[in-house]
């Protein structure tokens, strides 16, 4: 069948028309990750905060994408109303409950439907799954580099205190140095409980990010690598705070048998200057104890920085 | 009916056309003669509301028409058929085209009877096969034709005629002058035609205006012209009288008595 | 003093004959039937037969912008995907109607110009207003709608080509696969961005099929008026498609 010359404009015209409208339409769901022509299973959840989800976000099931985002807004009880357009063939039994997960800092934050029993019946098209909020790792991550960050500061800029102080009495013989020492004893036991601490909450923050990398490895080869690198450098952090941990430990000994030996009635300056290897062991001790608080003074920041995610990219 | 009462209009300061009065009876083939740039065209342009006067009305059928709406004014101006200087025609369209395009535009006729219409009206001026041709594969004479073709094909009740003949060979313009009489004969019309060409007037006209300094300065019948002494007339018509003497041959327009 | 003023007044005299031969198209046009055809020829002469032009440019911009985006990100720290997330937002919010519009500006804009400047100096729109015609809805509406409809529809193509060409020449030129691209492209997807666009191109036909128009339709002094209408069409169109642009994105983004 021929077109009919007088109409054949209108026709083209018309088709143009029709495929822009096609393409728009399909390029927009395309581009959301939305199935291009099946309907969609709806469902609503809410959150305390979006984070970085937008229309367009990924809905996934045990890291498996099952559906995006459709519409984010504000609630009137100023929470955060979700809707989740998931892929037709899914069936979320009643009982399922939604979390935020992904790295805000990344813009990559995506829903996570922890699917209930699966014997309960499907939760109805249109209906809703609870929403559960929970802190962002890496927000956590974030906030815990920056503590520790300060708490070593204060702890180092008293040690540094004391270690003039020391540097001054050793100079001066005569003088009784035992309450220096004491002192002494005490930051560097204060120091050393921080950092055990701190070992302990780097070593928490390694698991999570851990578990995050498992995820974001999935989102994308490239970006996983780099989290392996920042895991790396906490590692690294890690292994650096446990190296100063056992030196600390060891100063720490040292000082006590010092006082011990002070305190035992031959405690005399006099004494402990003349005993070689007390001398010696004092000297190495605050020869350690020195490089180590110069290292930590100068090198943390330049370490703990790789702590803030954000840094790294 | 045309009537033109007192029309004064100026350009930049310069007064084109100072108190002119013309009546235009039905049936009438008026001819305004003048020098060129004398106004003649601006005169016309105001019978056809394309130009405003600064003083003066035009009626057209006893409608003012600087007084009724544009689209009133638009009805009003379908009752004319100008053929322009150029011609006009429009150049993206073809010959059969150009003449359909009023009737496709005015009237609700189907294709059919369109096109028996332009072929109508191709063969009155007597170009009955250059319907598929663009204007610019046309000459200035067939251009002309054509653009006449157009200009009737609404069965206008008025034809105004601007410089038929101007830019043609003696030969073409013979022809042009035949159709414009023999249009004037066939569809009984009342026509206005603007022209420097006294040939053409004599063959074509019943009565002559003669625009000079911006008024009209002489008005009467062809007959009129060659009993007339007056001065700048005479002046035109002898100028022209040479041209045409060169042309064809003098006796034809033998204004001596 | 006076001159100055006169200086100083003139653009809005400018503005204000632009603006009301624009309404003057629009209000009391005749009969639809009368433009009908019109606007068809229109389209396709717009439209339809822009789309290679476009097609050329848009796949051209969304391959340069890929392997500049690839030769400036290059870094471990950045995920190949990062290509995509930047090379399909800057085709769908800035490249596209942008791109799509300096070019019709020229092919379109020129032409438009060109045609009513033509027809203006052989006396054809006295010749349509003589017939009873209202010349300037007649030439002027069909042209500006089959503007505001046409453009988008050409930035919908120059949008699905240009990117469509950054994914080719990903692939050709080994920057990253398909998959990278469009997992990059959706990573950032915002539903928005093709609205924006398409108001975009909604804008830039209007403005450069009506610029075009007022140049065109009050083209004087033979040839010569027509070629500078034609040149003016085109250099006006790009300098207020420009402005527009930044307007558009202060006020929408």
């Amino acid at each position: 069948m021929s077109i009919p010359v007088k109409h054949s404009k209108e026709l083209i015209v018309g088709l143009s028309l029709a495929a822009a409208v096609v393409v728009f339409a399909l390029g927009i769901r395309f581009l959301q990750d939305v199935p291009l022509f099946r309907s969609t299973y709806v469902l609503y959840t809410h959150f305390e905060s979006a984070g970085e989800l937008s229309g367009s976000s990924s809905v996934r099931i045990n890291g498996v994408n099952v559906g995006t985002v459709g519409d984010v807004r504000l609630d009137t009880d100023n929470r955060v109303r979700i809707r989740l357009h998931l892929n037709d063939s899914i069936h979320i039994p009643e009982g399922s409950h939604a979390e935020i997960g992904g790295i805000s800092a990344l813009g990559n934050n995506y829903v996570v439907i922890f699917p209930g029993p699966p014997g309960n019946p499907p939760i109805a098209d249109g209906g809703y799954i609870e929403g559960v909020s929970e802190q962002d790792v890496f927000e956590a991550v974030t906030e815990r580099s920056v503590r520790l960050t300060e708490n070593v500061e204060e702890a180092l800029a008293n040690a540094n205190l004391l270690l003039e102080d020391t540097g001054l009495l050793i100079g001066e013989t005569g003088a009784d140095i035992r309450p220096t020492l004491r002192a002494l004893r005490e930051v560097t036991d204060a120091l050393a409980r921080t950092l055990r601490e701190e070992q302990e909450s780097v070593q928490e923050i390694i698991s999570n990010v851990e578990i995050v990398s498992k995820d974001l490895a999935r989102i994308s080869g490239t970006s996983a690598d780099t989290l392996a690198q920042t895991l790396q450098r906490l590692d690294h952090i890690a292994m650096y705070l446990e190296n100063s941990l056992e030196t600390l430990e060891g100063t720490t000994r040292n000082l006590d048998d010092i006082l011990d030996k002070i305190n035992n009635g031959d405690g005399t300056i006099a004494r402990l200057l003349n005993d070689p290897t007390l001398y010696i062991n004092m000297g190495s001790t605050l020869a350690t104890l020195d490089a180590l608080l110069k290292d930590l003074q100068e090198n943390p920041r330049k370490y703990l920085r790789h702590m803030d995610i954000v840094d790294v990219f | 009916m045309i009537r033109l009462e007192h029309i004064t209009k100026q350009f930049n300061n310069t007064v084109v056309l100072r108190d002119v009065s013309l009546d235009i009876p039905e049936g009438e083939t008026l001819a305004v003669i003048g020098r060129s740039g004398s106004g003649k065209s601006v005169l016309i342009k105001h019978a056809v509301g394309l130009l405003t006067p600064d003083k003066g009305r035009v009626f057209v059928d006893g409608a003012n028409i600087h007084e009724v709406s544009y689209k009133e004014l638009r009805r009003i101006r379908r009752k004319f058929g100008v053929l322009f200087q150029g011609g006009a025609l429009f150049d993206s369209m073809s010959a059969f085209e150009n003449i359909a395009f009023p009737l496709r535009t005015f009237t609700g006729n189907s294709d059919e009877a369109i096109r028996r219409r332009v072929e109508e009206c191709l063969d009155m001026v007597q170009l009955p096969d250059i319907g598929k041709k663009m204007p610019s594969e046309l000459s200035g004479g067939m251009q002309k034709r054509v653009a006449l073709a157009r200009a009737i094909a609404l069965e206008p009740k008025y034809i105004i005629y601007d410089e038929p003949t101007s830019g043609l060979d003696p030969a073409t313009s013979n022809r042009i002058d035949e159709l414009i009489l023999s249009l004037n004969e066939k569809l009984r019309v009342t026509s206005i035609v603007i022209t420097h060409d006294m040939h053409s007037v004599l063959a074509i006209a019943d009565r002559v205006a003669f625009i000079h300094q911006a008024r009209i300065a002489w008005t009467g019948t062809v007959d009129d012209i060659h009993r007339t002494d007056h001065e700048s007339l005479l002046d035109f018509v002898r100028a022209n009288e040479y041209v045409i003497g060169e042309q064809t041959s003098a006796s034809e327009v033998s204004l001596h008595p | 003093m006076t001159y100055s003023l006169a200086w100083f007044l003139h653009p809005f005299t400018i503005l204000g004959k632009y603006s009301l031969l624009i309404f003057q198209a629009f209000v009391s046009p005749d009969d639809f039937r009368t433009y009908r055809k019109n606007i068809f020829d229109q389209m396709m002469r717009i439209g339809v037969e822009s789309i290679p032009i476009v097609a050329l440019a848009a796949a051209f911009s969304g391959a340069v912008t890929t392997v500049q985006v690839s030769y400036q990100l290059v870094s471990v720290f950045l995920p190949a995907t990062v290509i995509g997330s930047v090379v399909a937002p800057s085709m769908i919010l800035e490249l596209g109607p942008v791109v799509t519009g300096f070019i019709l500006a020229g092919r379109v804009g020129a032409r438009i110009a060109a045609e009513l400047g033509t027809m203006r100096v052989t006396v054809q729109i006295v010749a349509l207003e003589a017939m009873g015609l209202n010349s300037i809805s007649y030439l002027i509406a069909p042209r500006i709608l089959a503007g505001i409809i046409m453009f988008p529809m050409l930035y919908v193509a120059a949008c699905a080509i240009g990117i469509g060409g950054g994914i080719a020449v990903a692939n050709l030129g080994g920057y990253l696969t398909t998959q990278e691209f469009i997992q990059g492209a959706r990573n950032f997807f915002r539903p928005f961005d093709p609205y924006f666009g398409l108001s975009k191109a909604f804008v830039f036909g209007f403005i450069i099929t009506s610029v075009s128009c007022y140049m065109g339709y009050f083209t004087a002094g033979g040839a010569e008026g027509v070629g500078k209408s034609t040149t003016q069409a085109a250099v006006m169109s790009c300098v207020f498609i420009l402005i527009a642009d930044l307007v558009l994105a202060v006020t929408l983004l």
